[in-house]
């Protein structure tokens, strides 16, 4: 198989992909331009395993004329086409610039009119490849999308199509004898291959060029042998289990790095002393703090430290709507009576159960908790009633302003609408709580409101 | 044709068929120009239209002079207190990001409160800043022009690159060099900005939590795969927090946007209304309507926003509708008042009370000429206004010394400043046991946070026996062997011991006073001073404003407008109207039956007070029943007639209940009806 790949700058290629020889050598043998042309060529594995690296790689370094289109950018099925045409007629003036091709517009709103312009395009020329970068996750797009581009190759004989897709269904293309290959997940040892190549640096990037070129070597090695022996630690404690794919691990290691090597820096220990560093810092592999995305980065600290509480800034008559929307989310109707009837205060049972001569009969149908439930729907009237149930004085009814509190919490999506279509004002509208437990009690604290004892339980 | 009939007979009327034809309407004559009078005029002539034009225009020219400073200080506050927040988010947007973490998408939360009027002024200014050093570009998105990802797509090329907006739904513009684009592709932008060398293309979500989540993350998807070509920026403002917000997104999209949160800060209320009644006022606002105006902004909504907008109708209230607003006009070159003025004038309670005073001390001749002449009336009035005038100042000004005082260390109660206000426009706050604890803290200061508060207070108004006693202070200070210990008077609880005596087994305590240096012996001399001028001072200042002559002129405090305008209340309206059809009809037919139900009433409001009286499912026979007891006229001569009339309007009555989602029909029972609404909410 070595003898067909056209020359050496396929073999260095292979060299800068790390841990794919084999499918490097199966998509470059199948590309050949010595063999015959493959009509489609499915590539396939799970995110983040170089899949769309590699194939821009191979088909940049054999020669032929290819064009890219990802699916990620294209909004519908016709941008897709229309940019399949607009780009293969970019990649064939590339090649040759005395062509000028200026009869095509480029419009294209269905697959029978991309085959024809696609024909007009290609049509006596010589081999073209096209690449569809992650088709699978196109949006809008018909059934019929990747079956037709998969049997492309069967009208233009100059023509290979690679698919690149994430997962793998059957039935996905509707014709059987396509090569398939596969991208597996990296193993351990391939991933920290890979994240070796990049090492994080322990003293930051290099301050001046004119420093000692020397000691930058050591630090650089220091950084190298210690970066390994981590990413190893992190594999082991975090990665495997959670953060298998390389962009994420490398994720974690990278928001790892700091805290870790912070010893370093500060001069307790030395950077060889990798087992004296792990114990030191033990607690960053045991919390999965590092583990959580958030758009604003969270360093990652030994657990048992609380996060800080946020605010809740709503105004008097808001919080108690949005306490009296949960309580009529997380309570049945039937005891809203016992609950909030205010003539018989005396009678309200707090946690609702029966007192102790009531006979417990075993229930024929199992209980799931109300709170494993998910908030219920309820009718705006009973919003209100509860809202005036739960007020401790009373207040004017059938104001402008209790209506308006309730649109601007419904803007913001404290209280959504319950089921789909329908006009918000119809009477048969229902609407339900979209914030969960702690929330509102943070809420009604903040209006001094016991919303414990309103739940039953 | 009525809306009830299905079809009718079309009966041509023979007038107009025969008439010829109408002429075209052209526009042939250049149109006459609109009244002038009206559009320069936005207020209408007061005193039953008897006003001239000119006092008209003089009042809408004094609301002008009277609010636009106002304006511009809230405005200015508002800026002002955006001001770091929108340094930090523009040195944000424009630091470098780090390379590791080039692939994401910089992302800026602006923690702003539920109150999103700001945002987008926020938005702007953010922008300015940003542009002073490179080149960026905002695009507002709001949740309501963003249904679906190809809308906001295209909104956002159109936006950024100016182009008119395209009629066609997909139309493609030609803009390329190889291919014709659709107008939902980001190349628009992509080529904008190489074009243009646009450093930094901003996005901003000024609701963000209304977005739908699905949407957000479509979005973020396209954005993250160009971000590697056109330098993205998203700005999102969060009403509520920002754990509550990325808890709505999923952890995909989270991973494309990395950022730093930002709290935008939001001046309070409080110091809105401080700036609007303190510096100065032309008008000030009375007791009772500042608290309702408070108090709402409180229990409500909280918003700068709306509360100037609140103000400024108080404002506009006041010069609309009061014809002596024109009073308030400093303008040297202003309009003469009419003869109805002045009689207004002589009905105001302030007047009466003005006179009834003057007959008290027997000056009778004054009281003639002020009821019969003009010219005197309105020298008593320019005079009067002015020291109206001077003594609310010098109330305000009052309160603002008083609410400093109560900042010292040893006052423990505090209220806000408003809340003051509130209580000295009342004429309340001179009794009030808050004037007389805050006083009282002002004995037991120390000689060093005396001297401050008594600078302080100088500064704030000019009261001759004060600064005697500042001098005083000084003298007896700078006389010190030791500057640094401050003196303290006999009221400082430093001077007081406890002491526990215990007599034939009672614990008895008491309080002893030690006995005081001499220096601080002169020092106690000294508070005693300062408290008792300040005692006069305030006495002095905080009059109760209603007793003032003209008050009535100078401060608006009418509720009802504003209740009105602001806080309608839509379903207690229908609710009454129903029930109580009387309030709104004012027939005479109803007018007797205060509560109960009679056949003049109309059909749907006795059926409706039928539901009230009802539980939550009716029986449709017994309200029907019940509906012909009230309405049909028993005895009548032909019976069956009156029953199909009656059914009419009872069918009527029931459709149109429906028809304002009050009852539905039951889906468990035949023939009942269910109650939807409940009276009271």
């Amino acid at each position: 198989m070595d003898s067909q790949l056209p020359d050496e700058r396929l073999c260095s290629l292979n060299d800068r992909m790390l841990c794919r020889e084999t499918q490097f050598r199966q998509l470059a043998a199948l590309l050949c331009p010595y063999q015959p042309n493959p009509s489609t060529i499915l590539v396939h594995g799970v995110e983040a395993t170089g899949k769309s690296r590699l194939v821009k790689a191979v088909v940049e370094a054999i020669g032929t004329p290819f064009a890219i289109i990802r699916s990620q950018e294209c909004i519908t099925q016709r941008h897709l086409l229309e940019r399949a045409i607009a780009n293969t007629k970019e990649a064939l003036e590339r090649q040759d610039d005395d062509t000028y091709i200026d009869a095509i517009d480029g419009r294209c709103e269905s697959i029978s009119a991309f085959v024809v312009e696609l024909q007009r395009l290609l049509g006596g020329r010589g081999r073209f490849i096209l690449v569809f970068d992650g088709i699978d996750h196109q949006r809008d797009a018909a059934p019929t999308l990747l079956p037709a581009i998969a049997r492309l190759g069967e009208i233009m004989p100059n023509l290979a199509i690679i698919l690149v897709v994430t997962s793998l269904q059957p039935h996905l293309l509707h014709k059987p004898g396509i090569t398939h290959i596969h991208f597996h997940p990296y193993t351990r040892a391939e991933t920290l291959t890979i994240l070796s190549d990049s090492p994080l640096s322990i003293y930051g990037p290099r301050r001046s060029p004119q420093s000692d070129d020397s000691q930058d070597a050591v630090n650089d090695e220091d950084s190298a042998w210690l970066w390994a022996r981590f990413t190893a630690a992190v594999w082991d404690s975090l990665g495997q289990s959670v953060a298998r794919d390389v962009v994420s691990f490398r994720e974690v290691c990278s928001r790892l790095w700091g805290p870790f090597i912070q010893p370093i820096l500060d001069g307790h220990y030395g950077a060889r002393e990798f087992s004296k560093l792990l114990v030191k810092n033990r607690g960053l592999f045991q919390s999965e703090t590092a583990l959580v995305d958030s758009i604003v980065p969270i360093t990652p600290t030994a657990p048992n430290v609380k996060a800080s509480k946020s605010s809740h800034t709503l105004p008097y008559y808001p919080a108690h709507l949005l306490v009296a929307s949960y309580l009529a989310s997380h309570n049945p109707p039937k005891h809203d009576i016992t609950l909030f009837s205010k003539s018989s205060l005396s009678k309200r049972r707090k946690r609702g159960g029966g007192t102790a001569l009531t006979p417990h009969r075993a229930s024929k149908h199992r209980k799931i908790s109300r709170k494993l439930l998910g908030p219920q729907p309820f009718p705006l009237e009973r919003l209100f009633a509860i809202f005036h149930a739960i007020l401790p004085h009373t207040y004017s009814s059938g104001g402008a302003d209790v209506i308006c509190q309730l649109a601007t919490l419904v803007g913001l999506r404290l209280i959504v609408k319950s089921g789909g279509a329908g006009d918000i004002l119809e009477w048969n509208t229902k609407w339900r709580v979209n914030v969960g437990w702690e929330f509102v009690r943070d809420v009604a604290r903040g209006v001094a409101f016991d919303v414990e004892s309103y739940i039953i339980e | 044709m009525a809306e009830h009939e299905a079809c009718y007979v079309f009966t041509p009327d023979d007038s107009i068929g025969q008439a010829p034809r109408p002429s075209k309407r052209r526009k042939t004559a250049r149109a006459t120009k609109p009244n002038t009078q009206l559009e320069v005029l936005p207020f209408v002539p007061l005193l039953r239209g008897v006003e001239t034009p000119g006092c008209t225009k003089a009042r809408a020219d004094s609301f002008e002079a009277a609010w636009r400073p106002k304006e511009a200080l809230i405005d200015k506050s508002i800026h002002d207190a955006n001001l770091d927040t929108v340094r930090e988010v523009a040195s944000f947007i424009r630091g470098n990001s780090a390379p590791e973490s080039s692939r994401k998408i910089r992302t800026g939360l602006l923690v702003a409160g539920p109150d999103n009027g700001a945002s987008i002024d926020l938005f702007d200014s953010i922008v300015e800043s940003v542009n002073e050093d490179e080149r960026a570009i905002l695009i507002n998105l709001s949740s309501g022009q963003c249904p679906n990802l190809k809308t906001v797509l295209k909104y956002m090329s159109q936006h950024a690159t100016s182009r008119p907006l395209g009629a066609d739904e997909d139309t493609a513009n030609d803009g390329g060099k190889y291919a014709r684009q659709l107008n939902y592709d980001l190349q628009i932008l992509y080529d904008h900005v190489q074009n243009h060398a646009i450093s930094k293309v901003i996005v901003s979500f000024q609701d963000s939590e209304a977005f739908e989540g699905k949407l957000l993350a479509e979005l973020i998807d396209v954005f993250s795969s160009w971000n590697d070509r056109i330098p993205f920026v998203v700005l999102f403002s969060v009403a509520t927090s920002v754990g509550l917000f990325q808890g709505k997104l999923s952890r995909a999209t989270i991973r494309h946007l990395e950022g730093a949160e930002f709290k935008v800060e939001r001046v309070s209320i409080e110091e809105i209304f401080k700036t609007i009644s303190s510096k100065e006022s032309t008008l000030w606002l009375g007791a009772g309507l500042s608290n309702l105006i408070l108090q709402r902004q409180k229990d409500h909504i909280q918003s700068p926003y709306a509360l100037s907008q609140t103000l400024k109708y108080a404002y506009m209230t006041h010069f609309f509708a009061n014809p002596l607003s024109i009073t308030l006009n400093d303008d040297p070159t202003h309009v003469p008042l009419q003869e109805v003025h002045y009689e207004a004038v002589r009905n105001l309670p302030s007047f009466r009370s003005h006179v009834q005073r003057l007959i008290e001390e027997r000056d009778y001749d004054t009281v003639r000429d002020l009821l019969d002449d003009d010219e005197n009336l309105s020298e008593l009035m320019m005079n009067k206004l002015k020291s109206t005038r001077k003594a609310l100042e010098e109330l305000v000004l009052a309160v603002e010394a008083l609410y400093r005082t109560q900042s010292s260390p040893t006052c423990k109660k505090s209220i806000a400043w408003s809340e003051m206000y509130v209580q000295a426009m009342s004429g309340e706050l001179f009794q009030s046991t808050l004037f007389e604890e805050i006083l009282n803290s002002v004995k037991k200061l120390p000689s060093d946070i005396m001297h401050d508060l008594l600078h302080d207070l100088a500064g704030i108004f000019h009261h001759e026996g004060l600064e005697k006693v500042i001098i005083d202070l000084d003298k007896l200070t700078s006389s010190l062997d030791d500057p640094e210990v401050p003196l303290r008077s006999q009221y400082d609880v430093h001077h007081e011991t406890l002491r526990t005596t215990v007599i034939a087994q009672k614990v008895s305590l008491g309080k002893n006073t030690s006995t005081l240096s001499a220096q601080d012996a002169a020092y106690t001399k000294i508070v005693d001073r300062t408290f008792s001028e300040l005692q006069k001072k305030f006495r002095w200042a905080l009059i109760n404003p209603q007793n003032l002559f003209l008050n009535e002129a100078l401060i608006y405090d009418s509720k009802s407008p504003h209740r009105e305008v602001f806080t309608p209340r839509p379903r207690f309206a229908i609710e009454r109207a129903l029930s109580s059809p009387h309030d709104y009809l004012g027939c005479e037919c109803c007018g007797g039956a205060e509560s109960g139900l009679s056949d003049t009433q109309p059909a749907t409001a006795i059926l409706y007070q039928l539901c009230l009286e009802s539980g939550s499912v009716i029986n449709t026979a017994d309200l029907w029943s019940a509906f012909w007891t009230i309405v049909g006229t028993e005895g009548s001569k032909d019976e069956e007639v009156e029953r199909e009339r009656v059914l009419a309007l009872f069918s009527r009555a029931l459709a149109e209940l429906k028809y304002m989602g009050m009852i539905k029909n039951s889906m468990k029972k035949a023939d009942h009806l269910v109650k939807l609404s409940w009276r009271g909410l």
